[in-house]
C-alpha cells in the first residue's frame, strides 16, 4: 500500500514543460519522512541515469515528447498545484493564521478555565486527534522549496540549466571595509544600550511598588509604553537579523536524515511575526508624531479662541451643573417627597465638597490664563512626542478636574451599600431566618420579641430613608458614568493610535501571501487525475483587529453590561482598572522589559553566528 | 409494520428523574421491538437541535422559553409550526406525551389531533383539587385530553384520579406500571455483605428530593426519635432541595453527625451503591403515584418502610414492605421499629427480593403492553375520530359554559393556523428524515 | 373467555400480571364515583364531613380580637392627635398594668435587660421616626395608613404558632411610623409607639386564658369609643356587623360545608398530598 497519495506540483513547471515540447521529461520529486511527494523539477529524460537518484528523490511522473499529458507512476493520486513560495520575499504557507502577538500572551475574548478543561478532554479523545500531520509536514517542505531545489542541483549539477553562481565581487569590497564597519557598529551598539538603559530606569520609576504611577495617570502609562517599546526594539531587531542571516546561508542537505531533521525547524514563520511587530511599532510611532504635528499646530493657532470657550464649558459642566443638581435634590425633586433632614444633610455635605473642589482645582485649573498655558504646552508636547501624548495629557487633566464627581459617587455608593447590606440582613430576620456565616448558609431561627422589635424598627427606618439615599446615589452614578464614558472614548482613541495594525494591513494590500491565515484547496480540473490548487488565505481583517475587539468587549463588560447594572444596584464601586484593560494591547510586548544583560548576550550570540557564517 | 412514535415531554435527559427514565427506557425497548421513536423536548442550555442517544434514539431539543423547574412557557399555539414540521419530517403516526406538568406535552397533543395524528398520554403523578395551581392544571388537562385516543396511567390510583380529573371514558385508560432495570439494582454479593457488615448495626436509607411533599418534615422529627430508641441504627440521607438546611440544622442541634450521613444530591448511577449500604429503605412521602424508588430499593434487597399514600400499596407485595398507617411521626416510628425487629430476629429474608422484583417489573414488558395500547387505537378507530367538526363538537360538550366557549375559540384558532401553515410551509417542501438503521446498527456492532 | 368462570377476582395490585386487560376498570370505583357525582348535583347533607361550629367560631373570634386590637391603634392615635390628650400618664398606667399581668401569668418578672434595651432604643429613635415622613402631605399619610392597615389585617394569621414570617409585626410598625409623623413631639411619638406595641404585640401574648372575655372587653372599649366619637348610628351598624360575624357566619359556613361542597373535595383526600402529623 502506497501512502504517498498526493503529489505537490509547482505551477512554474507547467509553463516550463510547455517551453520544451520536444523533449521527454521526468518529474523529480522529493519525499522526506512523513511527507508527500513534492515535485522539484522536470528534467529531460536523457539526463537522468536511473541508478543515480537516491532515497529522498524519486521520479514520480513522465511525459512523452509532444504531449501535454503527464503519466504518474503512483496510481490513484491527486495533484495539488502550488506556487512555490519565494522565501526571500517572506512568502510562506501556514495551516494556522500567524499570530501578531507574543505566543505567551495569547488571549481569548471569553476564555474560562472550565471551557478549556472540557476542550482538553475532547482533544484527548482519539476521534478528535489531528489527522493533518502529514499535510503539516508537507507544507513545511513546500516552504523550503527553493532550498531543496538548490540542494538537488548541488548534488546533481548536470540537471541544472543555470550555472551555479560564483563568488560575488561585492562581498570582497565588503570585507575590506570591515574595521570601519565594526567601529560604526560598536558606536551604534553603545548608543542603543544607553537608550535602553534610560528607558529601563524610567520604566522602573513609573512602576515602583509603592506608588505605581502607571495606574494613576494615562500620561505615565503612555511614557511607560514607549519605554517598553524602546527596550524591546534591539531584541526584535536582533531576532529578525539572526534569522535573516541564517536564511541567507541556505543549508545544503547532504543526507536524507539531515534534511528530514531540518523539517522540524520551520524557518520563516518563527521570526516573521517579530518582523511585522517591529515595523508596525516603528510605523505607528512615525504616524503618531505626524498626527501630533497636525494637532499641535492647530492648537497653537487657535489657542486664544479655544481657551475662553473651554473655560466656560468646564465651569458650567463641572461646577454650576453639579451645584444645581445637588440643590434640587435637597428640595423634593420632581415632587418626590424625600426625607427632609437626611436630604438636607447630604446635600450640604456635597455642596461643601463642590465648593472645596472648585476652590482647589476647578478655579485655578480652568482659569483662562492657565488654560492657555496648558494648551501651549500641550501643542508643543504633541509636536515632539506625538498625538497620543497630547491626548493622554488631556485625559489626565480631565480626571483631575472631575475628581469631585468621583468622590461624590464613592461616598453615595458607600452609604447606599451599607444601607442595602443592613436591610438584607434585617430582611432575613423579617422572614424568620438568619445568615450563618460559619457554614455559609441561611438558617431558620426563632427570634425573641425584643430582637424582633428592634430589628423591625431599624428596618422600617431604613426603608423610609431608602428613597432619599437612592436619589442621591442615582444622580451621582449618572454623572460618574458620563465622566467614565468621556474617559473611555479618549482612551480608546489612544489605544487605537498606539496599537493599530497598520503594517499588517499594508502588507495585506501589498502582498497577501506574506501574511498567511491558512490555506485553501480548490478543484481545478477533474480528469483521470484530479488537480487541486493550493492557495494561501491571507490573514482576515477581523483577526488583525482581534485585540481591539477583545478590548471593546472588555470595556462593554466592565461598564455597559448587565453585570455593571447589578454592581450599581448592589452599590459596589465601578472603577476603571487600567492595567487589566491594557494587558490585551500590550500583547506584542514581553511582560517585563528586556534588561541589558540579556541584550548583551543576544548581541554576542548574533555576532558569533554571523562570524561563523562569513568564515 | 413498526409505527413512528414521537415521545413529547418537557422533562428529558440531561435532566434526571422518574419521567425522564421512563421515556428513555420505554423508547429504547420500543426501538428494540422494531418501532421508530423520536423524543421531542425543549432545549437544555446549549443542548439545542438534534441529538442522538444510544441505539439511535433521536432527540429534538426545541428552543423555547423555560418557566419553572424545567417546564416551558405555555403558549398554546406557539409551538405548532415547529411541532408540525417535526411530525411531518419524521412521518409520525402516534404522538405519545408524558406528564401533566409539561406544557410541551399537552400542546403536542392538541397539535397532533389537529393534524389528524393518533395521540396517547401517560400520566406519572397525582393531583388534588384543593389548590389553585392544581385546579388550573386540571382545566388545561381537561382541554388537552378532549380528543385523546388513549391514556396510560402508572398505577390504579393514578387512573382513578385521572377519571375524576378529566372525565375521560375509563375504557380508554390503561394501567401500565413503571419498571426498573433490575441489572442496575443488584444487591451486593453474599460474601461481600458479610465482610462489610460484621456487626448487626442497621442502616436506614432515604433517597429523595427534599421537598415538603416528600415528607421531609416527618423525617426531621423521625430521625432523632429513632436514634434515641436504638443505639446502633444509622441513617443515610441522599438528595437535595429546599428542606436540606432544616435537616442539617436538626443533625447539628441533636448532635447526630456520627449517625446521620447527609450526602446532598447524588448522581443516579450512584443510587444503587448507596442503597446497598443500607438494610431498610425509609419512605416518608406524603404523595406518590407509583414510587419507582421503592421498587429499586427492593431490588437491591432492602426492606421497605413506607407510608400508605397514593399508589404505594399497589406496588410491592406485603412481605417486602412495612406500612405506617398514617402520615404521622409516631406511626412511622412504630413501622420502623417493626422493620428493625424483623431484621434483627431474622424473620425476613431479603436476599430473594431481587429475583422476585426482576420478575415483577421489566421494561420490555412495559413496552409490549404499550404497543398493545397503540394497536388498540387502530382497532377501535372510526373515521370521525380526528374529524375537525367532530372534535369541535367534543370540545363544546366538554365543560362549563365559560370553559367550553374558550375551548372552541382556541380550537378554531388552531385550525386556522393549520391552514395558514399548510399554505406558508407546504408539506411537499419539508424533507423527510431518514430512519436510523437500527437492525444494521445492532448486527454491525 | 366468557365461559370461564374460574377467573380470579381483580385485585388492586400491580406486581402480578392479572388476567384482565390493561384498561380494566374497578367497577366498584365507577359506582363510587357515580354516587359522588350524583350527590354533588343533588345535595345530601353529610354532617360527618363538616367542622364543628365551636371550632370555627373560636377561629373567627381570634381574628376578631386582632381586628379590634388594630382599631385600638387608631383610637390611641386619635386621642393624641385630635383630642390633644397627653399620653404620658396613660402609657405609664398601661405599662404598669402589663407588667402586673405578665407577673401574674408567668409568675416572674419579665426579662428586665431586654425590655430596658428596647425601651431606650425606642426613646432614641422616636425623633427619627417622627421625621421620617414629615414632608409628605397628610392626605397621603392617611391613604398610606389605610392600605398598610389592610395589608396588616390580611397578613395576620389566626394561629400564632403557625406564623413563620414577621411580616405583620413589620406592617404594624410601618403603620405606627407613618402615623407618628403627624404627631407634635417626640414624647408623643414614643408614647404612641409604646402603647401600640403593648396593645398589639404583648397583651395578646399574655391574655391567652380566655379569648371570649378578651373579645368582650375589647369590643366594649371600641364600641364606647365609636358611640362617643361617631354617634350611635355608626355604633349600631358596627355592632350588627360584628354580631353577624360572630354568631351567624360560623353557622352558615358549617351549613354550606355539610350541604354544598363538591364531591371532588371529599374524594380527593386520597390523592391530595397528605398533611404530615408532627406529634
Amino acid at each position: 500500500m502506497n501512502l504517498n497519495r498526493y503529489i505537490f506540483w509547482p505551477q512554474e513547471l507547467n509553463s516550463r514543460s510547455l517551453r520544451l515540447p520536444s523533449e521527454e521529461l521526468a518529474a523529480i520529486a522529493i519525499a522526506l519522512r512523513g511527507t508527500d511527494y513534492v515535485v522539484l523539477d522536470a528534467v529531460p529524460n536523457q539526463l537522468i541515469d536511473d541508478k543515480e537518484l537516491e532515497s529522498p528523490y524519486a521520479i514520480v511522473g513522465k511525459r512523452k515528447a509532444y504531449s501535454n499529458q503527464w503519466e504518474f507512476s503512483i496510481k490513484q493520486t491527486c495533484i495539488i498545484e502550488f506556487r512555490a513560495p519565494r522565501i526571500e520575499l517572506l512568502q510562506f504557507f501556514s495551516l494556522e493564521p500567524i499570530s501578531l502577538s507574543l505566543p505567551e500572551k495569547e488571549y481569548d475574548a471569553n476564555d474560562s478555565c472550565k471551557e478549556a478543561r472540557s476542550l482538553c478532554q475532547i482533544w484527548d479523545h482519539p476521534r478528535y486527534q489531528a489527522h493533518d500531520r502529514r499535510l503539516r509536514q508537507s507544507l513545511k517542505l513546500l516552504n523550503l522549496f527553493s532550498t531543496h531545489l538548490a540542494a538537488l542541483y548541488h548534488r546533481y549539477p548536470h540537471y541544472s540549466r543555470k550555472s551555479v553562481k560564483t563568488y560575488n565581487r561585492r562581498i570582497a569590497l565588503w570585507n575590506r571595509l570591515k574595521p570601519v564597519r565594526n567601529f560604526l557598529a560598536s558606536i551604534c551598539f553603545y548608543v542603543t544600550i544607553f537608550a535602553c538603559h534610560l528607558a529601563t530606569c524610567i520604566y522602573l520609576i513609573l512602576n515602583n511598588g509603592l506608588l505605581p504611577l502607571v495606574n494613576l495617570s494615562v500620561t505615565a502609562r503612555q511614557i511607560d509604553l514607549r519605554c517598553q517599546q524602546i527596550c524591546y526594539f534591539p531584541v526584535q531587531y536582533l531576532r529578525i537579523n539572526v534569522n535573516v542571516s541564517i536564511r541567507k546561508a541556505l543549508p545544503r542537505f547532504r543526507t536524507y536524515s539531515e534534511a528530514s531533521a531540518n523539517l522540524r525547524k520551520d524557518l520563516p514563520s518563527k521570526y516573521y511575526p517579530d518582523y511585522i511587530r517591529f515595523y508596525n511599532t516603528l510605523w505607528l510611532m512615525l504616524n503618531d508624531v505626524s498626527f501630533g504635528l497636525i494637532f499641535g499646530s492647530i492648537l497653537l493657532e487657535k489657542c486664544d479662541e479655544i481657551a475662553p470657550v473651554l473655560h466656560r464649558v468646564i465651569t458650567y459642566c463641572l461646577y454650576h451643573c453639579i451645584n444645581t443638581v445637588t440643590l434640587v435634590l435637597a428640595q423634593n425633586p420632581v415632587g418626590i417627597k424625600l426625607n427632609e433632614e437626611l436630604a438636607l444633610f447630604l446635600s450640604d455635605m456635597f455642596l461643601w465638597t463642590i465648593d472645596f473642589s472648585n476652590l482647589m482645582f476647578i478655579k485655578p485649573l480652568a482659569d483662562v490664563g492657565t488654560l492657555k498655558f496648558f494648551i501651549n504646552g500641550l501643542a508643543k508636547m504633541s509636536c515632539v512626542f506625538g498625538g497620543t501624548f497630547a491626548l493622554s495629557m488631556i485625559l489626565d487633566y480631565f480626571s483631575i478636574l472631575s475628581i469631585h464627581i468621583y468622590l461624590f459617587y464613592r461616598i453615595s455608593s458607600k452609604i447606599y451599600h451599607w444601607q442595602l447590606n443592613i436591610m438584607i440582613s434585617l430582611f432575613y430576620l423579617f422572614c424568620g431566618k438568619k445568615k450563618n456565616i460559619l457554614r455559609n448558609r441561611v438558617d431558620n431561627n426563632f427570634f425573641q420579641l425584643d430582637e424582633l422589635l428592634l430589628g423591625t424598627l431599624f428596618f422600617i427606618i431604613l426603608v423610609f430613608l431608602t428613597p432619599t439615599v437612592l436619589a442621591f446615589y442615582f444622580s451621582y452614578t449618572v454623572l460618574r458614568m458620563a465622566a467614565i464614558t468621556i474617559e473611555i472614548i479618549l482612551e480608546s482613541i489612544i489605544a487605537l493610535l498606539n496599537h493599530f495594525p497598520l503594517f499588517a494591513l499594508l502588507l495585506r494590500i501589498k502582498d497577501p501571501r506574506r501574511i498567511p491565515g491558512g490555506i485553501s484547496l480548490k478543484l481545478k480540473k477533474n480528469e483521470d487525475v484530479p488537480h487541486f490548487e493550493l492557495k494561501n488565505k491571507p490573514l482576515s481583517i477581523y483577526f488583525m483587529f482581534k485585540p481591539f475587539v477583545v478590548l471593546m468587549d472588555h470595556i462593554r463588560d466592565n461598564f455597559y453590561s448587565i453585570k455593571t447594572l447589578k454592581q450599581i444596584t448592589l452599590g459596589l464601586p465601578v472603577t476603571i482598572k487600567r492595567n487589566r484593560l491594557y494587558q490585551i494591547l500590550y500583547s506584542s510586548l514581553p511582560k517585563r522589559p528586556i534588561d541589558i544583560h540579556t541584550l548583551y548576550d543576544k548581541w554576542e550570540q548574533f555576532t558569533n553566528t554571523k562570524d561563523r557564517k562569513l568564515d | 409494520m413498526g409505527c413512528n412514535v414521537a415521545m413529547v415531554c418537557d422533562f428529558f435527559y440531561p435532566q434526571l428523574g422518574g419521567v425522564e427514565f421512563h421515556i428513555f427506557h420505554l423508547a429504547q425497548n420500543l426501538l428494540q421491538l422494531g418501532h421508530s421513536v423520536v423524543v421531542i423536548t425543549h432545549a437544555y442550555g446549549d443542548r439545542i437541535g438534534i441529538r442522538y442517544l444510544s441505539s439511535g434514539l433521536k432527540v429534538y431539543h426545541v428552543p423555547h422559553l423555560i418557566l419553572h423547574r424545567g417546564t416551558t412557557f405555555p403558549t398554546l399555539h406557539g409551538t405548532f409550526p415547529i411541532m408540525r414540521n417535526i411530525f411531518i419530517r419524521e412521518q409520525i403516526d402516534i404522538v405519545h406525551s408524558h406528564g401533566t406538568a409539561s406544557t410541551f406535552a399537552l400542546e403536542a397533543i392538541f397539535h397532533a389531533n389537529t393534524m389528524g395524528l393518533r395521540t396517547v398520554f401517560t400520566d406519572h403523578s397525582l393531583y388534588g383539587f384543593s389548590n389553585i395551581g392544581a385546579i388550573l392544571l386540571n382545566k388545561l388537562l381537561k382541554f388537552s385530553l378532549t380528543n385523546i385516543d388513549r391514556i396510560i396511567c402508572v398505577s390504579n390510583i393514578c387512573k382513578d384520579n385521572m377519571i375524576v380529573r378529566t372525565d375521560v371514558d375509563p375504557a380508554k385508560i390503561s394501567v401500565i406500571p413503571n419498571a426498573v432495570v433490575s441489572e442496575d439494582f443488584k444487591p451486593l454479593e453474599k460474601t461481600n455483605q458479610n465482610v462489610l457488615k460484621p456487626s448487626k448495626s442497621i442502616t436506614l436509607v432515604v433517597i429523595s428530593r427534599l421537598y415538603p411533599n416528600k415528607g421531609v418534615d416527618l423525617l426531621i422529627r423521625l430521625v432523632p426519635k429513632i436514634c434515641s430508641m436504638h443505639s446502633d441504627v444509622k441513617f443515610i440521607i441522599a438528595g437535595d432541595g429546599p428542606k436540606y438546611v432544616e435537616l442539617q440544622q436538626m443533625i447539628e442541634s441533636q448532635r447526630l453527625q456520627n449517625r446521620v450521613n447527609l450526602m446532598g444530591s447524588v448522581p443516579h448511577e450512584k443510587v444503587r451503591d448507596i442503597m446497598c449500604q443500607g438494610d431498610i429503605y425509609l419512605h416518608p412521602s406524603l404523595t406518590e403515584a407509583f414510587g419507582t424508588v421503592l421498587v429499586e430499593a427492593a431490588s437491591c434487597g432492602l426492606l421497605i418502610v413506607s407510608t400508605t399514600v397514593g399508589g404505594i400499596p399497589e406496588v410491592l407485595p406485603e412481605h417486602m414492605i412495612v406500612y405506617a398507617n398514617e402520615t404521622s411521626v409516631s406511626s412511622l416510628a412504630a413501622a420502623t421499629n417493626e422493620g428493625i425487629r424483623q431484621l434483627r430476629e431474622n424473620k425476613i429474608d431479603t436476599s430473594s427480593f431481587h429475583q422476585e422484583v426482576s420478575q415483577m417489573y421489566n421494561w420490555m414488558d412495559v413496552a409490549k403492553r404499550t404497543i398493545r395500547v397503540y394497536e388498540n387505537i387502530y382497532q377501535d378507530a372510526t373515521p370521525y375520530d380526528k374529524n375537525w367538526l367532530a372534535m369541535v363538537k367534543r370540545f363544546y360538550a366538554r365543560d362549563g359554559v365559560w370553559a367550553n366557549h374558550l375551548y372552541l375559540l382556541s380550537a378554531i384558532a388552531e385550525y386556522i393556523l393549520y391552514i395558514v401553515l399548510e399554505w406558508l410551509y407546504p408539506r411537499s417542501e419539508i424533507d423527510l428524515a431518514p430512519k436510523w438503521p437500527y437492525d444494521l446498527y445492532t448486527s454491525g456492532m | 373467555m366468557m365461559g370461564e368462570h374460574k377467573k380470579e377476582p381483580w385485585k388492586r395490585i400491580l406486581w402480578i400480571r392479572q388476567d384482565y386487560p390493561d384498561n380494566y376498570t374497578d367497577p366498584e370505583f365507577i359506582r363510587h364515583a357515580q354516587r359522588l357525582r350524583y350527590k354533588g348535583k343533588y345535595a345530601w347533607p353529610s354532617p360527618t364531613s363538616a367542622t364543628p361550629v365551636v371550632q370555627v367560631r373560636t377561629d373567627l373570634v381570634l381574628f376578631y380580637n386582632k381586628l379590634l386590637s388594630t382599631s385600638l391603634v387608631f383610637i390611641a392615635f386619635n386621642f393624641i392627635y385630635h383630642y390633644k390628650v397627653d399620653p404620658l400618664p396613660y402609657t405609664i398606667a398601661l405599662t404598669v398594668f402589663i407588667l402586673y399581668l405578665s407577673w401574674k401569668s408567668t409568675r416572674r418578672w419579665v426579662d428586665l435587660r431586654s425590655s430596658l434595651v428596647i425601651t431606650f432604643a425606642m426613646l432614641t429613635l422616636s425623633p427619627v421616626l417622627k421625621s421620617l415622613s414629615k414632608t409628605t402631605a397628610s392626605n397621603s399619610i392617611w391613604t398610606l395608613a389605610f392600605w398598610l392597615t389592610l395589608a396588616y389585617v390580611g397578613s395576620m394569621s389566626p394561629n400564632s404558632a403557625s406564623q413563620t414570617s414577621n411580616l405583620s409585626t413589620n406592617l404594624l410598625l410601618a403603620i405606627v411610623t407613618v402615623l407618628a409623623s403627624r404627631l407634635n413631639s417626640s414624647t408623643q411619638v414614643f408614647c404612641f409607639l409604646f402603647i401600640c406595641i403593648q396593645l398589639n404585640l404583648i397583651l395578646p401574648k399574655l391574655v391567652v386564658f380566655n379569648t371570649r372575655l378578651y373579645a368582650l372587653v375589647l369590643s366594649t372599649i371600641v364600641f364606647t369609643y365609636v358611640i362617643l366619637a361617631l354617634g350611635l348610628s355608626y355604633a349600631v351598624v358596627a355592632w350588627c356587623l360584628s354580631s353577624f360575624y360572630i354568631f351567624v357566619l360560623p353557622q352558615w359556613f358549617v351549613y354550606w360545608q355539610t350541604n354544598y361542597r363538591g364531591y371532588e373535595a371529599s374524594l380527593s383526600r386520597v390523592w391530595e398530598s397528605q398533611r404530615p402529623i408532627l406529634d
